[in-house]
């Protein structure tokens, strides 16, 4: 016989995407139930371990979980990147970094994924969420229009219960139930990329090896608590501690150079042995390798990311994912989970059908926005990844432009302003082009070093420490006049192509245009801008 | 829209979003002159036509603007394309 039960919010999964927007609902609105239901019994091994400024904004000031996380996770110490010849041998403590020499001023961190889930879960019991694990959700019937209501049967061990709630919240990754039921899962073209990762033990402690000299300019700080990236044409490799002597290290790259054989164990270890650097990192494979996964297409997104009026809503891997090169997963967790949250709680205050509806819709539009936006980092642009030159001009661009255009407003709480969210919203075709500008100018660069065989001749015995476009970090504490807000845009847009109008007169390469500052609309058309 | 309706839309436009006294706005002001608009005001000035228009401007074409004249120029010829709306 089939129980039935009712709670205010479901929540469907019970990940870090889940547990998180748990957590906030239990501290904005009180009043209300709240129940996770996850398919495993435990925390298993997850990417997205590295977070990013939005994400661990969130954590801190939405959820107050500073002390648990300086207490149990690790510290971040941003991104840092290192270069190779083509021959992939080059000497660690030779290859050409780049990254800080002291901590970042935002805070960050690394984090075990199957720790953080599995003390979320526990910590969430603790403020009185009703959590379910081993927990199968299925025969989902979704209610709309006004006063819509949910139903969902679960079974647990020979138990199975037929839930009904008034909110209902996907957060079961790809596996998507909401997805499915309502045939939201989109394609995204041009985005060919696989992904293989494991974890190692008894990785060596980059602060202590390598010569007096290499040690010495990160003198300040430590590598490794960075992100560190080993960049090469079509692909990179990734580092991140866990803690307790344990480094995540992943492949992420072009379809075209994934072969099945890098799923397994020996085939992980034998890619990743071509690398000298890297494999020096691992101890010259002296560390163990614990475990292997992988996903062979990473890209995909949604038609919809939520219906407020109609009570149901997808969040994190649910909805969508793009890339995870700058790690953008739970900047967009904390972005849907604020948008969520505000929405449940003006229903559950008596908010107007048609005011939800109208909200839902802009949030779901500047989500589209955001994902579109994050694409155009990463499509077609693999191929860069290798020259250190070029790559250098890129991250100084995206990091200003994260910090400018999306970190500084959801630190202010604007995203939670219709009216700001609606004036970006009406710009987005402006920012969306200049972003496709840019990308077809560091491919033009890429074309002309390659012409001039001049792709590799940063790779080799250079450090950059500083960020070259961030200069008004001082201003975004606050919030800023949007004129301002243009303005830097601009500042940022020119010192790029400048800088990259530069490198094309250093190895020769003719250009057309001039090399004048231009106006901000300039770079929102679809020209050159070489 | 008459040309008079499309001066008066832009008028409006000019005073509501860069907060211009009326009185200044005449068919041969020079924006960036006269109206002392800027290199930004022109992303906003853009987003407000394609509105208007209900087509996305073409910048090249836009960039030949210099008076409060050229606009209602662009918009009239926008307005007389395939796919535009006079959407108020």
């Amino acid at each position: 016989m089939e129980n039935h039960r009712t709670v205010d919010v479901a929540i469907l999964g019970g990940g870090l995407a889940g547990n998180l927007l748990a957590r906030q609902l239990r501290r904005q609105v009180p009043g209300l139930s709240v129940a996770i239901f996850e398919r495993t019994t435990d925390s298993s091994f997850k990417v997205g371990e590295s977070t990013v400024e939005i994400a661990c904004n969130y954590f801190i000031r939405r959820l107050g979980l500073t002390k648990y996380l300086y207490e149990n996770q690790l510290p971040k110490n941003g991104l840092r990147f290192y270069f190779d010849t083509p021959e992939k041998d080059t000497d660690l403590f030779e290859m050409t970094e780049i990254g800080s020499k002291h901590l970042l001023r935002l805070p960050t961190f690394q984090l075990d994924r199957a720790r953080f889930e599995a003390d979320l879960l526990r910590m969430n019991r603790e403020l009185g969420v009703d959590v379910h694990t081993g927990a199968r959700a299925h025969d989902l019937q979704m209610g709309g229009g006004p006063d819509a209501h949910h139903e969902f049967s679960v079974t647990e061990g020979d138990t199975q219960t037929r839930w009904r709630c008034r909110w209902l919240v996907d957060a079961t990754g790809r596996a998507s139930l909401i997805a499915r039921h309502l045939d939201l899962r989109t394609h995204i073209p041009d985005m060919p990329m696989s992904a293989v990762w494991g974890r190692f033990k008894g990785y060596a402690d980059i602060d202590d090896m390598g010569p007096p000299a290499w040690r010495d300019r990160i003198q300040h700080t430590t590598r490794l608590l960075s992100t560190n990236h080993f960049c090469y044409p079509g692909y990179w490799i990734w580092f991140i501690p866990l803690g307790r002597d344990v480094m995540s290290v992943g492949w992420v790259g072009d379809q075209k150079i994934f072969h099945d054989g890098m799923r397994k164990p020996e085939g992980f270890l034998e890619f990743l042995r071509g690398h000298r650097g890297v494999w020096q990192f691992l101890r010259e494979g002296q560390a163990e390798l614990l475990d292997v996964l992988s996903y062979k297409h990473l890209a995909y997104g949604t038609k919809r990311f939520f219906r407020g009026e109609d009570r149901w809503f997808l969040l994190g891997e649910a909805a969508a994912f793009t890339d995870p090169f700058y790690s953008p997963g739970s900047d967009f967790i904390a972005l849907e989970a604020d948008f969520i949250g505000d929405m449940i709680a003006r229903d559950a205050a008596g908010e107007p059908r048609a005011e939800l509806a109208d909200r839902s819709d802009t949030f779901d539009a500047f989500m589209h926005f955001r994902v579109a936006a994050n694409l155009l980092l990463y499509r077609d642009l693999y191929s860069i990844f290798g020259s250190q030159e070029l790559m250098r001009l890129k991250w100084d661009f995206d990091i200003a432009c994260y910090y400018n255009l999306w970190a500084a407003p959801y630190m202010n709480d604007q995203h939670l302003d219709l009216r700001f969210l609606k004036g970006e919203l009406r710009r987005k075709d402006f920012v969306l082009q200049a972003l496709a500008t840019f990308a077809g100018f560091f491919k033009q660069i890429e074309r002309a070093l390659h012409e001039r065989g001049a792709y590799y001749r940063g790779n080799v015995g250079r450090y950059i420490g500083s960020l070259e476009l961030v200069d008004f970090m001082d201003d975004i504490f606050a919030p800023r006049p949007r004129k301002q807000v243009l303005r830097t845009t601009e500042a940022i847009f020119n010192a790029t192509r400048d800088r990259g109008l530069a490198l094309l007169r250093d190895i020769g390469a003719p250009f057309e245009r001039t090399a004048q500052p231009l106006p901000l609309y300039e770079f929102m058309l679809a020209e050159p801008l070489a | 829209m008459t040309r008079a309706e499309i001066h008066n839309r832009i008028v409006g436009i000019l005073v509501k979003t860069f907060e211009l006294d009326p009185a200044d706005i005449k068919p041969e002001s020079r924006l960036f002159e006269d109206l002392d608009l800027d290199s930004i005001d022109a992303i906003d000035m853009f987003v407000e036509l394609h509105e208007v228009t209900g087509r996305r401007i073409d910048v090249a074409v836009a960039r030949k603007i210099r008076t409060v004249d050229d606009i209602v120029n662009l918009v009239e010829a926008e307005l007389a394309q395939p796919g535009a709306s006079s959407a108020s």
